[in-house]
């Protein structure tokens, strides 16, 4: 994560959330649609797995087109916009009036059933003309046995957007822990894969609320809490076309720290390409990114190029081979790719003539190998992959890497499972002839920047070495409950035990999930990092409430 | 006479319409795992079991190849099917987990009738939902990219996309797993995610595919399963190449790029993040 220093946000800040809601607010895209119907009863109650609203206690519906009608009980299944009125039900548009024991009607469809216990069915339509006899179909008139107790959110009124949302006011959630009663609340269930769109920034905690939405936008503000700066308030426009594109922008204003605002965008263009771009922008720089991927069959490539305003811009393009068997059932990848990094005024500060490397052209090979899960002695599972690449620039410069990594696992019982990991990563950034240019030994002990002397920083020449060892205990007694236990151990070069430079030698975790309510699961984890930071061992909890 | 010519011909189509194996076609191809090899028969632990031919060709199960493997129990197979002596000719050999299947020759038959005769339950066609509770198991296989501690989620639209909506756990190296209960009827649309929306899955093809579309059944138990080709956050498999800047030296002061350094550091240092002290070099962030 990075560093991010603690500054008040300024009034002008402020100003700006103000004028960038304004807007948000005023944009067509962002306004809501209207409401097809509203249905109002002493209770309203929404169960968010089934997409059903039940109204109870004598309930009102009224119709965009003008249709009211009212019954002791209403039924909206937002799956199929189907609508049940049971019990004393009346329906009436204009001067035309019927009524019967239950009336089923769609909320986009022009039919109105009409079900009399004593004579049958008689179907008419929104018009409420002369009814004829009509066969009965019990589905059209299934209201199904729910348990209030269970419902996501009780209210008193729901007014409804077919395929796109519903607004309850007020809004109780009586199944969610921390779920705060509030005067309104807006339900987005537009299936839209571009709603998954988000441009804000990371966070440990985010929760939307929605302000205002249609079948294809939606404007949320977020309640966050970030790391490194804590809590936070964002604003986020989404506009959304089905699976095919989307466009996300947002407006993340920390309350001690510094503002971010982003943007991202997505295209398909036919089976073969998608187009990306996004842009963040923070006091420091802007920067912008642009790329398509192309798919041809399983092979594939891709283009991008990102630009900063600091004057620094990459360009990237790169071919992968799919998956090709190799032996025994492992697989093997080749990438390859070329392009460049440019910065104004010169790219590698090392060298006195820096102003001729302003653009640096490279180009990389990069072969993956994967195997497998085969079955090991002792009932056991392997998996394992490698991979090795390098990167040739246009001046004497090449960069390799090599890794590799091996996961095994033991079911030990029915509801225990042992699994083991290690990791290793070996990279080498040479210079030929010029090693020492880029990478000196210092004259005097390197000071991180919370001034602690760096000594072991003398020995890096530009190869390192990542290692990390894993075991992990797991204890799963039913689907909502497990257990788990982890060990991880690190052995890089060059190690600080320290951050930023390294990761700490020695960690243990212990994490527990489980649910205690019906909607409600927790996530509780307590986790000991030994030895880093000049502390002998650091406990954290991490907490997380899952839906 | 004629009356029993008659009843014969009519027994004959009775009995013709009434077999299975002429009204869907002799078994050819059958797959799973392997119980037995005894006393001429092939015996798998789906219960089914074939009379092996006596010429009997062992081979393995990717290749068609001779192999070093032998039928024993746990070992998964396809069985060939002579349909002329419905006897197994060949049986293919594998280690790797097999989905039980049969295959059927083609009954070239142009003059039958091709509308059903049968109708789908109504559970089956989707008619019936009761709202009952449904224990419902969703697997993810995820591709050998994926991180050594990766944390994988299900994403779905009824959480409002939320990308940690459902926890998985780790079953092997490949496979996790989450088992949640709906009621029947419960329908949503999902992707998998490894928690946020920077690491989602990918198709085979490497592009984006449109979301995976659930819908709870009237059944006892129901499961689902997800193959992860890639994650979008994946580029290789390697990080990016660490330019000088990486480990600080003294020509390059400010190693803490605004996109972090790998590798990334395990949690929160104890105390918060370091405030970079201020330096006179140049390419210090503005205050």
């Amino acid at each position: 994560m990075t560093a991010r220093r603690r500054v008040m946000p300024s009034r002008p800040g402020f100003a700006r959330v103000a004028l960038a809601c304004a807007v948000m607010a005023a944009a067509p895209l962002a306004a809501s649609a209207r409401p097809t119907a509203t249905v109002e009863a002493p209770s309203v109650v929404f169960f968010s797995d089934t997409l059903a609203v039940v109204a109870r206690g004598g309930a009102a519906l009224v119709l965009a087109d003008g249709t009211r009608a009212h019954a002791d009980a209403a039924y909206v299944d937002l799956k199929s916009n189907r609508v049940v009125l049971a019990g004393h039900a009346r329906i009436t548009r204009g001067d035309a009036a019927a009524g019967a024991d239950a009336v089923a009607l769609e909320l986009e469809g022009r039919d109105v059933d009409l079900l009399d216990a004593a004579s049958g069915v008689r179907r008419t339509t929104r018009a409420l003309g002369a009814a004829a006899p009509a066969e009965f179909d019990a589905q059209r008139f299934a209201f199904p046995e729910v348990d209030d107790r269970d419902a996501f959110i009780k209210s008193k009124r729901a007014a409804i957007t077919p395929r796109a949302d519903v607004r309850f006011t007020p809004a109780a959630f009586p199944t969610s822990v921390g779920g705060v009663p509030v005067p309104s609340y807006l339900y987005t269930y537009s299936t839209g894969a571009g709603f998954a769109s988000n441009s804000l920034p990371g966070a440990t905690f985010d929760q939307p609320y929605g302000l205002w939405g249609s079948q294809t936008s939606l404007t949320a503000l977020h309640a966050r809490w970030e790391d490194g700066p804590g809590a936070a308030l964002a604003l986020q426009q989404q506009i959304v076309s089905g699976d095919e594109a989307y466009v996300a922008a947002a407006f993340d204003l920390p309350l001690r720290g510094t503002s971010v605002r982003s943007f991202n965008a997505y295209r398909r263009m036919g089976a073969r390409y998608t187009l990306v771009a996004d842009g963040t922008s923070t006091i420091y720089q802007t920067v912008t990114h642009v790329g398509m991927t192309a798919a041809f069959g399983a092979a594939g490539g891709r283009v991008d190029y990102a630009r900063g305003s600091g004057g620094g811009s990459t360009f990237d393009a790169s071919l992968r081979t799919p998956d090709r068997p190799l032996i025994g059932g492992a697989t093997w990848r080749l990438r390859g790719d070329v392009g460049f990094d440019a910065q104004r005024g010169g790219l590698i500060s090392q060298v006195p003539d820096r102003a001729h490397y302003s653009t640096v052209w490279r180009h990389g090979l990069d072969l993956f190998v994967a195997s497998p899960v085969v079955h090991v002695p002792f009932n056991a599972t392997l998996s394992a992959t490698f991979d090795a690449a390098r990167t040739w620039y246009a001046f004497p410069h090449h960069y390799d890497t090599l890794s590799g990594s091996a996961t095994l696992s033991r079911p030990l019982t029915r509801t225990l499972t042992l699994f083991a990991g290690y990791q290793a990563l070996w990279s080498a950034d040479v210079y030929p002839n010029a090693q020492a240019v880029f990478y000196p030994t210092p004259l005097t002990p390197l000071l991180t920047p919370d001034g602690t002397p760096y000594l072991g920083y003398s020995a890096y020449t530009g190869a390192r070495t990542f290692r990390t060892q894993n075991a992990d205990l797991q204890y799963t007694p039913e689907p909502n409950t497990s257990l788990r236990l982890s060990v991880i151990h690190t052995g890089d070069f060059p190690q600080f035990n320290g951050y930023p430079f390294d990761r700490p030698a020695w960690e243990v975790r212990g994490e527990a999930r489980f649910r205690p309510f019906r909607n409600v699961g927790l996530d509780v984890g307590r986790a000991y990092d030994f030895g880093w930071g000049g502390r002998r061992w650091v406990p954290r909890w991490t907490f997380a409430i899952t839906p | 006479m004629t009356t029993r010519i008659a009843a014969a011909l009519a027994a004959a189509v009775f009995v013709l319409a009434a077999l299975p194996s002429l009204a869907q076609g002799e078994l050819v191809r059958f797959t799973g795992q392997l119980l037995d090899l005894r006393n001429g028969y092939v015996y798998f632990t789906s219960g089914d079991a074939f009379k092996v031919s006596p010429s009997l060709k062992i081979a393995d199960y990717d290749t068609g190849k001779a192999t070093t493997l032998q039928p024993r129990p746990k070992i998964f197979a396809r069985a060939v099917i002579d349909p002329a002596t419905k006897q197994v000719v060949e049986l293919d050999l594998t280690t790797r987990k097999l989905a039980t299947d049969a295959a059927y020759a083609v009954v070239p038959n142009p003059l039958s009738a091709t509308k059903p005769t049968t109708e789908q339950a109504p559970e089956i066609a989707g008619r019936l939902r009761t709202g009952r509770e449904v224990a419902v198991a969703f697997v993810v296989k995820v591709p050998p990219t994926t991180p050594l501690n990766a944390t994988i989620y299900i994403s779905t639209d009824a959480s409002g996309w939320n990308p940690q909506a459902i926890k998985t756990d780790r079953v092997d190296g490949e496979t996790y797993r989450a088992v949640r209960r709906f009621a029947s009827g419960t329908k949503f649309a999902y992707r998998v995610t490894r928690g946020s929306w920077n690491s989602v899955e990918l198709g085979p093809d490497g592009l984006q595919p449109p979301p995976h579309q659930y819908e709870t059944t009237e059944v006892d138990a129901q499961s689902t399963t997800v193959t992860v080709s890639a994650w979008s956050d994946n580029r290789g498999n390697v990080p990016e190449a660490a330019q000088p800047g990486a480990v600080p030296t003294p020509f390059n002061p400010n190693p803490f790029p605004p996109g972090g350094i790998f590798p990334r550091p395990a949690a929160t240092p104890p105390g918060g993040f370091p405030t970079p002290r201020q330096t006179p070099f140049p390419n210090n962030p503005p205050h």
